[in-house]
């Protein structure tokens, strides 16, 4: 049953571009499983939740599984997911607010796009954070779980943003900290500065250790001088990086037309 | 019988004459003269002789004297020896190692010349160069004008208790020293291979030997100086050492050796072999290296016995004295300083308070916490 809503939804939305949605309205649907991953039974619990989160934040939550993005648009994923959010009119009221996270199966490829109210709400900070707690999930194929992840932390992010807080690099960090944190970093510079200072100012009188000014003739007389190669030893250091890691931590984009993403490997 | 004790006095006025380090030579303050060092061994070369004689029989007399106090129950004091000052007459109680003073009763300079000849007497002196004025002045520029923990009352209140010019005993060791050091050398080569940085080191057995001679490695030969103090006072310019010539003393204190070449030779050795270590390592040509072992003998040493200039000023605040000591020669100054705990928290708080001020509102702060 779901499936063949979405299949119905997506198909002609992406493709005939005829029956857009209502974009001052509540999406009619927000999980779209094409791929195929969610149970029914999954499906529906996700569904409802993706449209109580919509409804109350007044910011459309999508979810969507492809088997390859590249089928359904031009680019990187990034992009794909952009032209998908644009040419469907996705989004809720005037400025079209809303988040998509996009998964496509063919290479493991995610993006989490973001738009207009949910781009205000999700920094490039904030979706580090939603993705760290799904990627965990979809690494190890578990959609339902990684799902229920994402909506969770978007809608936690998108009531921090309503409250008037945007969840930020340095965000937690208030008045109080930041006098508390002066004060040590203070205290522990001021401290360094004056113990050297003082150090330097003593005047310390020690026994000399060395006759270096005494040498005759400035030099020592070399009379054995033996270098023999005994063994070698090998350490090995794996290169980190960025490919071909389930948890990737991916990049992040940006586009002129407000859209903002963030996209890797699971 | 003759004295023990010479007061070198001036030939035209019979005043007292005083060693003048700015111009080499002794100078009488009350008529102008100055003679030649040369000058005056010449005239006192008799009564010095006859002086050391007298020492030498004094003591003779004095180990008897003490033996038959002894054996009476009277308490006697090895260290201390009894003169005569032969100008004004009063009794000199110095201690047995003194070898030129001042009268405390007419201000004459005396010199007990049978303190320093026979077997005492030293190979070279290395006449004062610095008056006296100047170690004042010395210690004030010591203090430094930014000296933000000296106390105030300390800079202000200090009180100069004694200024002394005093020929310090040493030791000047000619030594040769050789030594062995093994190590282990290392070099690293990193290379990308696939996946993997993969870091080779080569190890090396290595070995460096050699020797270094050493001249005139000085060891303080006192007991009463501070080996600190004399360490820091160095170096002296040998170039100008003289022959050792009592005519060098009059205006300073000085002291005959009370610790032996034997006894000052450990250390000397100890920094001689140092310094052949730091040689031997220093010629080894690896990124890494890690010493192993290290043995270093003396092959050949050669002890000079040599009076050095040094200045010693104490000064006194709240109850505690504190010492300073100039090289008579160069102008060296060392000595600690006392610190004021009380300016050190008062600065810290400044600075903290400060610091606290800029760190809160230029954003710093602000900066730091959001890179967590």
């Amino acid at each position: 049953m779901k499936r063949l809503i979405s299949i119905f939804t997506v198909i002609l939305l992406l493709t005939l571009f005829i029956v857009p949605v209502s974009a001052a309205e509540e999406p009619e649907c927000c999980i779209y499983d094409l791929a195929g991953l969610l149970t029914d039974e999954e499906y529906w619990v996700l569904e409802d939740y993706a449209q109580e989160i919509s409804e109350v934040q007044q910011c459309a939550v999508y979810f969507l599984t492809v088997d390859d993005y590249r089928d359904y648009g031009d680019g990187v994923i990034f992009d794909v997911a952009r032209q998908i959010f644009l040419v469907n009119e996705l989004g809720m009221g005037e400025d079209q607010d809303g988040v998509l996270l996009i998964l496509s199966m063919a290479d493991r490829d995610y993006c989490l796009l973001a738009h207009g109210f949910g781009d205000t709400a999700l920094t490039d900070y904030g979706k580090d954070y939603i993705s760290e707690e799904f990627l965990d999930n979809f690494g190890v194929n578990d959609w339902y779980g990684g799902c229920m992840d994402y909506l969770t932390y978007t809608d936690e992010l998108l009531t921090m943003a309503r409250d008037g807080v945007v969840f930020d690099r340095g965000s937690w960090i208030t008045s109080g900290h930041l006098w508390i944190f002066s004060l040590i970093l203070a205290a522990v510079l001021s401290a360094v500065i004056c113990l050297i200072q003082r150090g330097l100012m003593k005047k310390k009188v020690r026994q000399q250790t060395d006759a270096m000014g005494y040498l005759k003739g400035g030099a020592v007389n070399i009379t054995r001088r033996r270098d023999v190669f005994s063994h070698a030893t090998e350490v090995r250091q794996k290169i980190e990086t960025d490919s071909g890691s389930s948890s990737s931590s991916g990049g992040h984009s940006h586009s002129s037309d407000g859209f903002s993403g963030k996209s890797g490997k699971f | 019988m003759a004295s023990e004790i010479t007061n070198y006095q001036c030939p035209a006025c019979t005043a007292p004459l005083r060693f003048d380090g700015e111009s080499g030579k002794l100078q009488c303050d009350f008529c102008g003269s100055s003679y030649s060092v040369a000058e005056i061994e010449a005239l006192y070369a008799e009564k010095d002789k006859a002086a050391a004689e007298a020492s030498k029989q004094a003591e003779e007399t004095a180990k008897t004297e003490t033996a038959e106090k002894e054996a009476a129950g009277w308490d006697t004091d090895e260290n201390l020896r009894a003169y005569q000052c032969p100008t004004c007459g009063a009794e000199l109680i110095c201690e047995k190692t003194t070898a030129a003073t001042a009268c405390p009763y007419c201000g004459n300079p005396s010199v007990v010349p049978g303190q320093l000849s026979g077997a005492l007497k030293p190979e070279f002196v290395l006449p004062f160069k610095i008056e006296k004025e100047a170690v004042v002045k010395a210690l004030h520029k010591h203090y430094g004008k930014h000296n933000y923990y000296l106390p105030r009352l300390f800079r202000s209140e200090n009180n100069i208790q004694k200024v002394q010019g005093v020929y310090v005993p040493f030791w000047l060791f000619d030594a040769q020293v050789s030594g062995l050091g093994k190590y282990d050398g290392q070099d690293s080569v990193t290379q990308r291979k696939g996946d993997y940085n993969v870091t080779t080191t080569m190890h090396y057995n290595v070995e460096r030997g050699g020797t270094a001679k050493f001249d005139k490695v000085p060891v303080d030969a006192s007991k009463k100086m501070p080996d600190n103090y004399m360490d820091s006072l160095e170096p002296f310019d040998y170039t100008q050492l003289k022959d050792f010539s009592t005519a060098y003393l009059p205006g300073f204190l000085a002291d005959r050796f009370d610790v032996s070449a034997e006894e000052a030779s450990p250390r000397m050795e100890a920094r001689c072999k140092d310094t052949l270590e730091h040689l031997l390592r220093s010629d080894i040509d690896h990124a890494v290296v890690v010493p192993e072992s290290f043995q270093a003998k003396v092959d050949k040493k050669e002890a000079h016995y040599a009076l050095l200039p040094v200045w010693m000023l104490t000064t006194k605040w709240r109850d505690k004295t504190y010492l300073f000591a100039m090289n008579g020669q160069t102008g060296k100054f060392v000595g600690e300083l006392p610190t004021d705990n009380g300016l050190f928290w008062r600065n810290l708080g400044i600075l903290t308070l400060i610091l606290t001020l800029v760190l809160r509102f230029s954003g710093i702060t602000r900066f730091l916490l959001g890179l967590f």
